[in-house]
């Protein structure tokens, strides 16, 4: 419970800052699509210390599951169905992505 | 087929492992057999439901209805693992005792078996309707090389019975007075690695911000997409990156189990009575 205390302001302070720096950061976008088994394009751009929205649509007739470790990202795309994954800010670097249904087809966000 | 039954292999190990301690965690229950057989039935049941609804499911709450879904089953099933362990520290030894002195069946075990069922059923429908999503797709794409990937997938749901077994054997080596100790262990470990798999769905979904950076990263030495990785996540919840919120409330679970478990204990029974 005294932890619990102690932690308290530490709480809302972090809630407060992450809830601003959502609010004012400026947004990016990417968008990827999973075709023929592929991710078209496999490389995404995206800039650094930004929030990103990744947009992932599958042409195909099976589902597929976007998943990267790096990106703490795991979501079921349906066959023909389109799934949008917010990012939050990330350090420069490769982050790498693949279809857990298929784990051959793989790709990489490189944010710089 | 050695990728499809990769595949299927890695979504099926943890619903696999939990069945496992679930059926060694209530050795002693009668017709455990039957709720843990409904409830991989109710999962599998609920995993074709969200496979053919998973249009829908991605779509709701603003597109974060996946990750909304996953939080709320993961939690309900800590919920129910932690009654267990709690319920079982108050009753455990009555009936424990009742065993011994009356040598007939216990029937009050069956309380928590609906929650371990419950259990069960969360475990199988949340790996399983990917699996079904996988299968699906297999079959319903034309070619006959597909024949050979469904094989594959196949064999890779037997090798998950086949965890489930050993995993419950394995327990059963246990002298049965520690059993349910080490067992509550496990189920224990199993809600916080749950709880915090909940968090990080939270988290992915934006609904949780706070401590929300990963504080160490040991996917260098052990992934937790590798098998031992894998094996480890079920177990104890292992996650190679984890952040704050996650294990904060990995520890917050634990820490509650343990003062549930000890204030609702019964007083001691004198030594004497004790086996």
């Amino acid at each position: 419970m005294h932890q619990l205390k102690k932690f308290a302001p530490a709480f809302v302070l972090a809630f407060l800052l992450g809830a601003g720096a959502s609010a004012f950061a400026q947004e990016a976008s990417v968008s990827v699509t999973v075709k023929g088994k592929h991710f078209v394009p496999s490389t995404l751009h995206a800039p650094a210390n930004k929030p990103i929205k990744i947009t992932v649509h599958n042409a195909d007739k099976v589902a597929a599951e976007f998943e990267s470790r790096t990106l703490r990202v795991e979501k079921i795309v349906p066959a023909g169905g389109t799934v949008v994954i917010n990012v939050k800010p990330l350090v420069a670097g490769n982050y790498s992505f693949f279809d857990d249904f298929n784990p051959s087809n793989q790709g990489v966000l490189i944010a710089k | 087929m050695l990728a499809a039954l990769i595949v299927v292999f890695r979504e099926v190990i943890e619903a696999g492992i939990v069945v496992g301690i679930v059926m060694a965690a209530t050795r002693s229950v009668p017709g455990r057999g039957q709720w843990v057989a409904s409830g991989i039935f109710g999962g599998f049941i609920g995993a074709c439901l969200v496979a053919l609804f998973v249009e829908a499911i991605t779509e709701a709450f603003a597109g974060m209805g996946q990750e909304l879904f996953n939080a709320s089953i993961l939690s309900i099933a800590v919920l129910m693992l932690t009654w267990h362990n709690v319920w079982m520290a108050r009753h455990g030894r009555e009936m424990a005792a009742e065993m011994m002195t009356i040598g007939k069946e216990v029937t009050a075990g069956s309380k928590t078996l609906l929650a371990l069922a419950v259990v069960v059923g969360v475990a199988v429908l949340r790996e399983g309707s990917e699996v079904v999503l996988f299968m699906y797709g297999i079959i319903t794409a034309e070619g006959s090389a597909h024949l050979g990937i469904f094989g594959g997938g196949v064999i890779g749901l037997l090798l998950g019975a086949l965890v489930s077994t050993l995993t419950y054997f394995g327990l059963l080596k246990i002298p049965g007075r520690y059993l349910f100790a080490v067992t509550s262990v496990m189920i224990a470990f199993l809600a916080a690695g749950m709880a915090a798999q909940a968090v990080g769905f939270l988290e992915q979904a934006g609904k949780l911000q706070a401590f929300n950076t990963p504080v160490w990263n040991t996917s260098g030495i052990l992934s937790d997409s590798s098998l031992l990785g894998k094996i480890l996540h079920a177990l104890i919840g292992y996650i190679d990156q984890p952040t704050g919120m996650q294990v904060m409330v990995y520890a917050g679970v634990l820490a509650l189990t343990y003062v549930l478990m000890r204030v609702m204990a019964p007083t001691p029974i004198p030594a004497h009575v004790r086996r």
